[in-house]
């Protein structure tokens, strides 16, 4: 390999790799936020009280709510991602159901791709479940009371005073969360979804430029980390009511300048 | 002084078969500022969390304005009667107004507004106002439970528990507090205090309960309780707490 080989690819197949990355992107950041979301559902399902004074049936649909969030979070973390997106794949075609067959609105994207998302989405989703309930576990059990104390009632606390925190003092692991995603995403090229390994893979193949490749991938791969883990510093010290800085550069945004 | 507001008839509490609170009855008129002493574990902190119906009593009732507090919803009874705590128990997602706002708007359906204003009447006469944008994560112990007294007091309730103040505050900051108190207590705020300040019950308090074991030892006026007063249970508690001093 030599360094022309690398001019080579990126001037004749930069649209691959663009495309790649726009992929990986997407795939990253829907995984991780649509996984939040579905994440904090689970968390709430497995912190659901059970009462004494309540109703048998009301036990019994809050024991089974609990008892599914829980086995869908040992499910999944159990397994690898690359597994599930195998079952997922032959699953749907055993259920008859063509991805290729289902066409986007924008013609971007093949339906893979739509299929990728959900499983990213999924297999988030069971970690972020377990780094919620971290985070609503570490909020001191006095400003509960406080609220309550207030006449909040269990809902409002959780949304109103539990979850923020939670949320704050989760953001590390939710970035962390974000960064795997963006690296573990290529796993999905095993079920056809034209992410960024996928796209360097068609390049390499062609040239036999194999190591200029993945040379390159792996740039934008680090890249793609460092801008992600920056936006989360920055948004961490945005949400302590600091100023809004860029780490090792140590800029102010004028507006703070001028304060 | 004459309004009976809340009435607690034979209040017992146990907590796993170990009684904490053993028939305790007592009354507290409007405008009055009662004052609970007692050693720790004797039950004090549990009868206020009674009152708020943090905690279900095991036998007895708890009547305020005449209904038992099982027949409010929480909603309605803790916007009458709400709490100060020993820890202060405040949101530290949000700044000193937005801590005092919050129960206003989600349970007293205020508009923001409206609440806002009310909380810096409010956090003003706790001597906070120039702190309303600030971190709670920020202020010193003594300026978090000045928050945590305007936070209750936003809600326009007409009993105010206080649930050992000043017990995690360092001796500086305890005076800060007192002194608001002291000031809610002069204006005719219907309040009770659970307290380890003895100059605060003698001096501020129109009523002292004195609690051991469960029990209501003793009550009365401050002057009876401190200077007359014979019970040798409470003169050896009264005997630690001026030697403590």
């Amino acid at each position: 390999m030599n360094s022309s080989d690398i001019s080579y690819l990126l001037s004749h197949y930069w649209s691959n790799f663009l495309y790649g990355t726009l992929s990986t992107v997407i795939l990253s950041i829907v995984g991780t936020f649509g996984g939040l979301l579905l994440g904090i559902f689970l968390a709430f399902a497995e912190r659901v009280v059970i009462k004494k004074e309540l109703k048998w049936y009301q036990k019994g649909w809050r024991y089974a709510l609990k008892g599914l969030a829980n086995f869908y979070s040992v499910l999944i973390r159990g397994t690898p991602m690359m597994v599930q997106a195998m079952i997922f794949k032959y699953g749907c075609q055993a259920l008859g159901v063509n991805w290729n067959a289902i066409a986007p609105g924008i013609q971007i994207f093949d339906g893979w791709f739509y299929a990728g998302l959900i499983v990213i989405t999924f297999n988030t989703a069971a970690y972020m479940g377990e780094i919620v309930k971290a985070g609503l576990n570490g909020i001191d059990k006095g400003q509960l009371e406080g609220a309550s104390a207030l006449g909040l009632s269990p809902f409002q606390t959780l949304f109103l005073v539990s979850l923020p925190q939670a949320l704050r003092n989760a953001i590390p692991t939710i970035g962390n969360e974000w960064v795997v995603n963006i690296k573990d995403s290529s796993v999905l090229n095993v079920i056809g979804v034209t992410e960024l390994y996928f796209m360097s893979g068609q390049a390499a193949n062609k040239n036999y430029m194999f190591m200029a490749s993945y040379l390159i991938i792996a740039l934008i791969y680090l890249l793609l980390t460092l801008i992600t883990t920056l936006i989360l510093k920055l948004s961490e010290r945005k949400m302590d009511g600091k100023k809004f800085s860029i780490p090792f550069f140590h800029y102010r945004a004028k507006k703070e300048a001028s304060v | 002084m004459s309004e009976v507001l809340l009435q607690l008839d034979h209040v017992s509490k146990t907590f796993d078969g170990t009684p904490v609170v053993k028939d305790v009855s007592f009354e507290v008129k409007k405008g009055e500022c009662l004052a609970i002493i007692g050693s720790s574990g004797s039950g004090k902190s549990t009868i206020l969390r009674c009152i708020n119906h943090l905690e279900e009593v095991s036998s007895g009732a708890i009547l305020y304005q005449g209904k038992n507090i099982k027949d409010y919803s929480d909603k309605e009874l803790r916007s009458k009667i709400s709490m100060v705590f020993q820890s202060f128990n405040l949101f530290n997602n949000l700044d000193v107004l937005g801590n005092c706002v919050l129960g206003q708007v989600h349970v007293l359906h205020r508009e923001k507004k409206r609440a806002q204003e009310i909380a810096m009447i409010h956090l003003q006469e706790v001597g906070l106002s120039e702190r309303a944008h600030a971190k709670v994560s920020v202020l010193s112990g003594g300026q978090k439970q000045r928050v945590a007294i305007a936070r209750s007091l936003c809600m326009d309730p007409d009993i105010v528990l206080f649930d050992e103040p000043t017990s995690a505050l360092d001796p500086e900051m305890v005076g800060e507090v007192l002194s608001v108190m002291k000031t809610l207590a002069e204006k005719g705020l219907t309040m009770i205090v659970v307290t380890h300040e003895m100059s605060f019950a003698e001096n501020v308090s129109d009523r002292v309960l004195f609690f051991d074991d469960g029990f209501i030892k003793e009550q009365g006026t401050p002057h009876y309780i401190f200077q007359e007063c014979a019970n040798p249970r409470l003169k050896t508690f009264l005997g630690h707490k001026s030697f403590s001093k």
